[in-house]
Order: structure tokens, then C-alpha cells, then sequence
């Protein structure tokens, strides 16, 4: 420790003139020209990113070590910021990684997300056009197993989607007609089978649902606002 | 003051506790724009609706805003040699010339904001948009704490006294949040301006 | 005002209110996050008791869904952030100064600066309870459901604003606690000299500074997502809710480090001086609690193995997890390798030191179950979870820091603690602790969800949902018997001395309490334990010199204004951005001031 103080103290002010400052501000900028040029030179993507990241990494040491002359001062310096500074660079190409990944294993699941959370389908637009052909009949006034949908809805369901069917965070889906986007089939299915990974039980097995409760049901959800 | 030079010769390593403050905060900065930049880099061609990336950037422009930011790091650099070496009128006349280009960096980015949206940019256009905006604004936010930071040093270096006995210190720490400033502004610019859409 | 109130705290003795409000010695500070902080545990055991009361029988009605949903997400963030963080930070408070052989922490006025954004942070997380309603979300605020087609009142906002003027305090606060126990270590105090203590502190200070950023970049995307119309979160527009939650975890699984290393570091310290040896593998242990540092940053996805990673992440993130479970295994051998052979005292502090490693076990088994993503997603979001994170989080977390205040109350304040109450509220919060956590097992695995606000009889919940009720109560009582002992205790004579544990480390060298100065002569360190060196080579304390010239820094009011305009611009963010503005300016002016305050 004592000598690392004294070393501290002998080194308080780096060692460079004005002259070098000014000499290191010029590179940067010709290592900037030197960028801009590349970024019109019409290069093939991959090797224009890989020169651009060089550039960019040389200036960033170039200013890190010279003007905050992290490479004159205590080590301790550069310990701390080389910490947060890689960290963050590790964290970085992991979201990337797990991100560019993330859209191969969705279209695997077919586009279906499991588990309590409402996975974005990119493509939702094309949702509405699937209600076009639509049965006439009024989706409010669908019986459930002798009872009116909506007070089926309010015994049964509520629980986990909610008393406005806004869902319930990490157990049920908001069920409103506004993010309803899939095909009747889907719903139909998870309503009568459950969804496996979440707390969605099949209300076939467990209540007995017929098809046509199912379907009053999915209508409700699709074309009632809440 | 006076107490906290005399902490500076008596910590366990030696060096000044101001100065490690100020690095492991850098060191923690470093998540704050990583995390920005991440969000940037993965809704990068998520954008549903124009315009995009390609439609409004407009790279001379933020070349010479670049190139003000650059020579900034310059004039503050210098100004902690000022201060280091006894030159005050050097120190004082290089954080002027900081604060100015600073703020002249700042004007830059007010002009390319309110162009952008005048090209129908918002913040709720799209994705890009979105972490466009608040991943250069955020830092044009640290831009701005920074041309505070630095006033106040020139204001009180001004006064009778100066900045007192700490003078190259506290030149030196705020230059080292300067820097940094920079140094993410020469990421953002590769990765936002430079790299092909 | 400013100027008023300055001239009078020089010019006559300040009142007492007014010197702890702008005092900046450590001791006083780690009183105020201490008693804040035990307050606010207080607040969230209250509205854990009225989840539990709600969820006693099926189909029960004492509160509506919409509250239970507040209650439910204000109580784990009360506790998380409110009551568990603070009590660290006042035990860090207390002793990094003490522990270390320095007179203070690195800097005074940001220390109070912390805790006075803790309480602003606090109280306008408490209060939106009164202003249009508390956080609904849970404590992780999932999107899409935060944002705001779902969540249209204020409650997500206060939320968003009260953690980033929670989390800037804890940053505050680790960054002044890093550079104090980096550079204001007494001579001889090397770091393999420093109690454990100290290392797992600096852990948590890292982690803190290093994660803290992540979640605040995630709370201003869903403040603009909010307020501002971006669409982060929104996967209609082009947006990913998996975002959300990929930089949540990433601060989130730190978070839990953050919570449970000062407890691990507590009873490193309780252990050794009850058993009356040194602590079993002190290198291993430090290096264990860095290594857990280091991990902690690798394995946030473990929290979203449901939401289709893909293989490869799932199997990264499944080992990684797995690993992270060796280093807590060491240390448990290392407690359980100290007492053995030991001479031990079983009095309060041990007894809950014991009850931290036995609890904690068990939910550290639970979770590494949840290593396995199969497991996981049987398990995802049911109380088999909820028993989880209470065993490692009550059992593990609140056990410590109880262990520490019965261990250094005699420290603090130069009283003991009753003994047989403490014994007693021991027992009963064992055994309630117990009987509510441990039946959420079997509930999660018969499938209940958590956080759902009733359910229906007949799906086989209904007698463990009404023992861990009664659990909960039992555990209340236990915390009463606690708060009546402290209150108790506080009457009876200081008769503690400097040192009734006979304990190893610097802050039994000193006074109980100890002076503001902390140390009449900063000691000469020799060894990782100072004073069982010293008293095996016969070395004295040196003697108090005849005249003491410490000088120890003013208080400061500029702290205090610094934090009101803060909260200001919180408040402006969730009413109108003219007051944030305000706010703003009362920052720039008391930064100022605060720069310009001679500190001598």
C-alpha cells in the first residue's frame, strides 16, 4: 500500500504537453474522417461493421487512457471503470444474442407465446380481418351452460382475468376485444384444453363446457367490451 | 476544503476519495448507456411504420456536431493542464471554450430534434423513434449537467480564492465526467449514424 | 429560509429535531434508515396480514380485487426496498465506520443526502395509497400489463417515480460506501484483514451501482411509455414486453443478492464471536461472496424460463444458476465449520443466526430446484415461489438482521436486549414463520397461483391457505414481542460495557455507545481479528490522550433541500412538469450551496 501511495503521488500530473494533447485531439479527428469515409465507401455490411467498431474502439481508448490518462493513475481506476465497462459490454451482447435468438424460438412455437405473458405478435394487424365473416347474433347475448355469458364470465373467470377482464398480472391474459387478435379457433382451443404453463385449466374437463359454450364464450370475449 | 486535502494524503491507497467517487460512478454510467444502447440495438428494423433510420438521418450534419464534442474533449483536457501546471488563465480560458462548444453541441442536437420532428419523428412514431430519442437525449441530458458542472468550476474560479488548493483536482474529476460524455457520444455516433441501416 | 435557519443553528445551540434532521455523523443517519426502515416493516407485515387475511378462506371478501392487487405489490416493494435495503443501510451506516477504524464514511453529507431520498422515495411509495392508488403491478411490474391501456390510473407512475428516487439513493449510498471501504481503512487494515462483514458489504455496494442503472433505463422507457406515447413495451406498435423484463431481472437478480449478502455477512460476525473461535475459512468466504457478485449478473433469465428463450439460453442460464449455488453452499459450511467444536453461547443472537442458516437452507434447496426449467415451469407463478422467496427473503434476510440488532444492540445504544423476551419472540417468529411460508409449498405444487386476489372451495387450498393465515398472525405477534422488548430495553441502565461478547473486531474497541468521533486513537490493526490478537500479545489499547483535537465535519442542511427538490421533481413527474421544473432549480441551487459549505 505505501508504495502504491507513493507512486500515486509521484505520478500526480500525467506526463503530457500541450503539444501531444493537441496531436491526440488531430488523430481523433482523422480517425473520424477516416469513419465518415468509410460509411460512404459502399463497403459489404460486414466488414464496414467491423471497421467501424475498430475505429470507434480506438478512439475510445484513445480518450479513455490519454485524456482521462486512465493509463498514468492508479490502477485502482482502471480496475473500477474496466469493471462496469465490460460488464455492461458482456450484458449488451447477451440481450442482442438473446433477442436475435428470440425470433427463431418463436416462430417454432408457432407464433404462440407460453407463459404468463402477452408475447408480441408483430404482425397483429391482420387480426381484425379474420372477424369480417362473422355469424350474425349478438355476442352479448350467448348462454353459457343456461346462464348468460357475461355472468359466467363473472363467476368463473374473473379470478385470474380480471373483474373488467383487464388480466391479472402473471396469471391471466387480458381478455379485451382490442388485443384479441388470433383466429376464434385459438381461443376455442385454450378455453376447452387449458394452456399448458399457465394457470388455464381445460374448462372442458373441469366444468363440463360444450362446444357451443365455448363458442358463446370466445364471441364474448372478441366483440363485447367489458 | 482544507480537511478534505488532508484526507487526500491519508487514504488507504492513496488516492483521493473524490477521484474514486467519480470512477466508479463512470463505472456505473457504463451500465445506464449500455442498457440505452442495447434497447437501441434491438429495436433496430422494428420499426412497423417510416420514418425510418435512413429517411432522416442526416450524417454531415452530426459529423460537425461529432467533431464540436471531439474538440471539446480537447479544451477540457487542456484545461486540466492548465490547472495541473499553475496556468490559471489557460484553465479558466479552456473551461469557456468547453462550456461554449458544449453548449454548441447541445444547440446541434435541439436543431436535429425539432428537424426530426418536423420530418413527422416523434416519440410515438415508431421504434426508432422511440429509443432514438431517449437514448440521445439522455445523453444530451448528461451533455447539459456537464456544461453546468463546468460553469460552476468557472464561476468559482473566479472568485477571490479560486477554486482553492484542490484546484487540479476538481478540474481534473469534472474533466474526467467530460471525457466520458465523449466517449459515449463516439459509440452512439458509430452505432446510431454510421453503421449501415 | 435557507439563510435564516443557518444563522441560528451557529449562533444558539440547535433544537434536537433540527440537529437529527441535519446531522451528518454515520451513527445518526444509520439510526434514522434504521428506525424508517423498521417502520416501514412494520407498514408492509400490516398489509402482508391483510393478503393473508383476505386469502384465509375460499371466496373470502375483506377486501375488494383492485385493492388486494395494491396490497399485494406495496408490500413487496415496502419490504424489498423499503425495509430490507434501509436496514442494511443502517447497519452499513453504523459499523463500515467502525468496522474499518475510520472516524466517518467517505462523505458525510451524501451519506444523510441518501436517507433523505430513501424517506422521500418512501413516503411517496407509501402515500399513493391516498393519491389514486398504490402500484398494482406486482413488484416486478410486468408490461404490458404496467403500461397504460391496462393500468390507466397513477398507480404504475408512482411506481416508476418512487423507485428512481430509491434507487438514486441507493446508488448514492454504495458509491460513498465503496470509497469508504476502499480508502478509509484504519493502518494495518488490509483488505484480507477486513471482517466479512465489510467484504459482503462492498459485494452489495457493486452490485448495487452496477445493476441500479439497468432498472432506472427501465423505468424512464416505461414512464415514456406512460406518459410520452413511446412504445417500448407495447408489442402492437412494434414493441417487446420481453425487454421489460430482461432488464428488470437483470437488476432484479442482483437485487436478491443485495438483500441477503448483509444478512450472510451479519452472521459471519454473530458466529464466530458466539462460538467463541475464529470464523472457519475466512478466504473461501469472501471469495464465495464475490464469486456470488460476480454470478448474480449472469443469471436474470432463470426468472423467464417460461417465456420461450429458446435451448440454448435455457441450458446457459439453467448452469449458471446451478453454479451460483455452490458459493451459498460454502458459506454455509463455513458457519456450520465455526461452530463446530465451538463454545457456544446460545443467547438471541445465535439463536436467530442459527435460525438464518437452517431457513435460509431451505429456501436456498427451493431454489435451486427452480434451476431446472422443467421445474421451473411447473412451478412458475404459483406459492411454491411465493414460500421460495419468503424462506430466503424472512427466513434468510429479516433473521439476520434480527440476529445483528440483538448481537450489536449493546453496541448501539450500550444496552442489552432482554434476553428471555427475545428467546421468547424468537420462538414465535420461528414457528410463525413456519407455519405461514412452509404450507405455500404445498399449495403451489396443488397448483394455486399466486397473486390472485380469491379462489374457489373445493380445489384443495382451503386448510393450508388457513394455517399459513394463522402462521402470519403468530409471526406479527412474535414482531410485537420484538418491538416490546426494544422498548422495554431502551429503560434499563447502560450497563453493556465496551466489549460483553468478548468479540474480535474494531468496533468493541470503543465505547458503547461510541463517541461521534468513533475512536479516541484510530487503531493499529495487526491481524484479521485486532482485538483477540491484541489481547493474545498482551498489546494495549492506546491510552485517550490528554487533549482531543478531532475535528469532525459540520451538520449541513443542503442534503435535506437537495432531497425536497428531488421529491419535488418526482412530484411534478406525476402531476405537472412546471413543478419538476421547480424542482429542478431547488437542486441546482442547493448543489451550489452544498459545493460552497465550508466543511470545516
Amino acid at each position: 500500500m505505501e508504495h502504491e501511495a507513493a507512486a500515486a503521488q509521484h505520478n500526480e500530473h500525467p506526463p503530457t504537453t500541450i503539444r501531444q494533447y493537441v496531436m491526440i485531439g488531430l488523430i481523433l479527428t482523422v480517425l473520424t474522417v477516416i469513419e465518415l469515409w468509410l460509411s460512404y465507401s459502399g463497403l459489404p455490411h460486414g466488414p464496414l461493421i467491423a471497421a467501424l467498431l475498430f475505429f470507434s474502439a480506438v478512439k475510445f481508448v484513445i480518450v479513455v487512457a490519454l485524456f482521462m490518462h486512465l493509463r498514468f493513475d492508479h490502477p485502482l481506476f482502471r480496475r473500477m471503470f474496466a469493471f462496469g465497462f465490460v460488464l455492461a459490454a458482456i450484458l449488451l451482447v447477451a440481450l442482442l444474442g438473446l433477442f436475435w435468438g428470440d425470433h427463431a424460438s418463436t416462430d417454432l412455437v408457432g407464433g404462440i407465446p407460453e407463459g404468463a405473458v402477452v408475447a408480441g405478435h408483430g404482425d397483429s394487424e391482420e387480426g381484425e380481418a379474420e372477424g369480417e365473416g362473422e355469424p350474425a347474433g349478438d355476442p352479448a347475448a350467448g348462454m353459457v351452460q343456461g346462464i348468460p355469458v357475461a355472468e359466467f364470465f363473472q363467476a368463473n373467470c374473473v379470478a385470474c382475468h380480471g373483474p373488467n377482464r383487464e388480466g391479472v398480472t402473471g396469471l391471466g391474459l387480458p381478455l379485451l376485444p382490442s388485443v384479441l387478435d388470433q383466429p376464434d379457433e385459438f381461443y376455442h382451443d385454450t378455453i376447452a384444453n387449458g394452456r399448458t404453463g399457465t394457470a388455464m385449466p381445460s374448462w372442458t374437463a373441469t366444468k363440463g363446457l360444450t362446444d357451443a359454450d365455448i363458442d358463446a364464450l370466445v364471441q364474448f370475449i372478441k366483440h363485447v367490451e367489458p | 476544503m482544507a480537511a478534505a486535502h488532508e484526507v487526500q494524503h491519508h487514504t488507504s491507497t492513496g488516492v483521493d476519495n473524490r477521484k474514486l467517487l467519480m470512477w466508479v460512478f463512470l463505472a456505473s454510467e457504463c451500465l445506464f448507456f449500455g442498457t440505452l444502447i442495447s434497447t437501441y440495438l434491438i429495436f433496430k428494423g422494428e420499426s412497423l411504420v417510416p420514418p425510418r433510420p435512413e429517411d432522416v438521418l442526416d450524417i454531415p450534419l452530426t459529423s460537425a456536431s461529432t467533431f464540436v464534442l471531439l474538440m471539446s474533449s480537447l479544451t477540457m483536457v487542456l484545461a486540466v493542464y492548465g490547472a495541473q501546471h499553475g496556468r490559471i488563465g489557460m484553465m479558466k480560458g479552456m473551461l469557456l471554450c468547453t462550456v461554449l462548444l458544449g453548449l454548441g453541441f447541445l444547440g446541434f442536437q435541439v436543431y436535429e430534434f425539432m428537424h426530426f420532428v418536423h420530418e413527422g419523428l416523434s416519440l410515438s412514431t415508431n421504434q426508432f423513434g422511440a429509443s432514438f430519442y431517449v437514448l440521445t437525449g439522455f445523453h444530451g441530458f448528461h451533455v447539459g449537467i456537464g456544461v453546468l458542472y463546468l460553469t460552476s468550476l468557472l464561476i468559482g474560479s473566479m472568485r477571490r480564492h479560486g477554486l482553492g488548493r484542490d484546484r487540479d483536482l476538481w478540474v481534473d474529476t469534472a474533466g474526467l465526467y467530460w471525457h466520458f460524455v465523449d466517449i459515449v457520444w463516439i459509440v452512439i455516433f458509430t452505432i446510431i449514424y454510421l453503421m449501415p441501416h | 429560509m435557507a439563510t435564516a435557519v443557518g444563522t441560528v443553528g451557529q449562533a444558539t445551540q440547535p433544537s434536537k429535531i433540527w440537529s437529527w434532521m441535519t446531522t451528518v455523523d454515520h451513527k445518526k443517519i444509520a439510526s434514522l434508515y434504521g428506525i424508517t426502515g423498521f417502520t416501514f416493516f412494520l407498514i408492509g407485515g400490516i398489509e402482508a396480514l391483510l393478503v393473508r387475511t383476505q386469502l384465509a378462506v375460499p371466496q373470502g371478501n375483506v377486501i375488494d380485487a383492485d385493492l388486494y392487487n395494491q396490497l399485494f405489490s406495496t408490500h413487496a416493494l415496502t419490504m424489498i426496498f423499503l425495509a430490507i435495503m434501509p436496514l442494511g443501510a443502517s447497519f452499513f451506516n453504523y459499523f463500515i465506520p467502525l468496522h474499518i477504524g475510520a472516524r466517518d464514511v467517505a462523505f458525510p453529507r451524501l451519506n444523510m443526502l441518501g436517507y433523505w431520498m430513501y424517506l422521500s422515495g418512501g413516503l411517496l411509495l407509501t402515500l399513493s395509497f391516498f393519491f389514486g392508488g398504490a402500484p398494482d403491478g406486482g413488484w416486478f411490474g410486468y408490461a404490458p400489463l404496467s403500461t397504460e391501456t391496462y393500468s390507466p390510473g397513477r398507480n404504475m407512475d408512482f411506481y416508476t417515480v418512487s423507485l428512481l428516487i430509491l434507487g438514486t439513493s441507493s446508488l448514492i449510498a454504495s458509491l460513498n460506501f465503496i470509497v469508504t471501504i476502499i480508502n478509509m481503512r484504519a493502518p494495518g487494515m488490509t483488505m484480507m484483514r477486513l471482517p466479512v462483514y465489510m467484504w459482503m458489504t462492498l459485494v452489495v455496494s457493486f452490485l448495487l451501482v452496477l445493476s441500479l442503472p439497468v432498472v432506472t433505463v427501465g423505468m424512464i422507457q416505461l414512464y415514456f411509455d406512460r406518459n410520452f406515447g413511446t412504445n417500448f413495451f407495447l408489442p402492437a406498435e412494434g414493441g417487446d414486453p420481453l425487454l421489460w423484463q430482461h432488464i428488470f431481472w437483470i437488476f432484479g437478480h442482483p437485487e436478491v443478492y443485495v438483500l441477503i449478502l448483509p444478512s450472510m455477512g451479519i452472521v459471519s460476525e454473530v458466529i464466530p464471536v458466539m462460538s467463541r473461535k475464529p470464523l472457519f475459512g475466512y478466504a473461501a468466504i469472501v471469495f464465495a461472496g464475490a464469486a456470488i457478485g460476480v454470478l448474480g449478473f449472469g443469471v436474470w433469465s432463470h426468472h423467464m424460463f417460461t417465456t420461450g428463450l429458446g435451448t440454448v439460453p435455457q441450458v446457459v442460464f439453467s448452469a449458471s444458476t446451478m453454479a451460483i449455488g455452490i458459493p451459498t453452499g460454502i458459506k454455509i459450511f463455513n458457519w456450520l465449520g465455526t461452530m463446530y467444536g465451538g463454545n457456544i453461547r446460545f443467547n438471541t443472537a445465535m439463536y436467530f443466526a442459527v435460525g438464518f442458516i437452517a431457513l435460509f437452507t431451505i429456501g436456498g434447496i427451493s431454489g435451486v430446484m427452480h434451476a431446472s426449467p422443467a421445474v421451473d415451469t411447473q412451478h412458475q407463478d404459483t406459492y411454491f415461489v411465493v414460500a421460495h422467496i419468503h424462506y430466503v427473503l424472512f427466513g434468510g434476510a429479516i433473521m439476520g438482521i434480527f440476529s445483528g440488532i440483538y448481537f450489536w444492540f449493546p453496541k448501539m445504544t450500550g444496552r442489552f436486549l432482554g434476553e428471555s423476551l427475545g428467546k421468547l419472540s424468537f420462538w414465535v417468529i420461528f414457528v410463525g414463520m413456519n407455519a405461514t411460508f412452509f404450507p405455500m409449498h404445498f399449495l403451489g405444487i396443488s397448483g394455486m397461483p399466486r397473486r390472485i386476489y380469491t379462489y374457489e372451495e373445493g380445489m384443495g387450498w382451503d386448510t393450508w391457505n388457513m394455517v399459513a393465515t394463522i402462521g402470519s398472525y403468530i409471526l406479527a405477534f412474535g414482531v410485537l414481542l420484538f418491538v416490546i422488548n426494544f422498548f422495554k430495553s431502551m429503560r434499563q441502565p447502560q450497563t453493556a460495557g465496551d466489549n460483553p461478547w468478548n468479540a474480535p473486531t474494531l468496533e468493541w474497541a470503543t465505547s458503547s455507545p461510541p463517541p461521534e468521533h468513533n475512536f479516541d486513537v484510530v487503531p493499529e490493526v495487526h491481524d484479521r481479528d485486532p482485538l483477540w490478537y491484541n489481547r493474545d500479545h498482551g498489546i494495549e489499547l492506546p491510552a485517550r490522550p490528554e487533549h482531543l483535537h478531532i475535528h469532525m465535519p459540520p451538520p449541513s442542511y443542503y442534503p435535506m433541500i437537495l432531497a425536497g427538490g428531488v421529491l419535488l421533481i418526482g412530484l411534478g413527474l406525476l402531476a405537472h412538469l412546471g413543478v419538476a421544473v421547480a424542482g429542478a432549480l431547488v437542486v441546482i441551487y442547493s448543489v451550489w450551496g452544498w459545493a460552497l459549505e465550508p466543511t470545516d
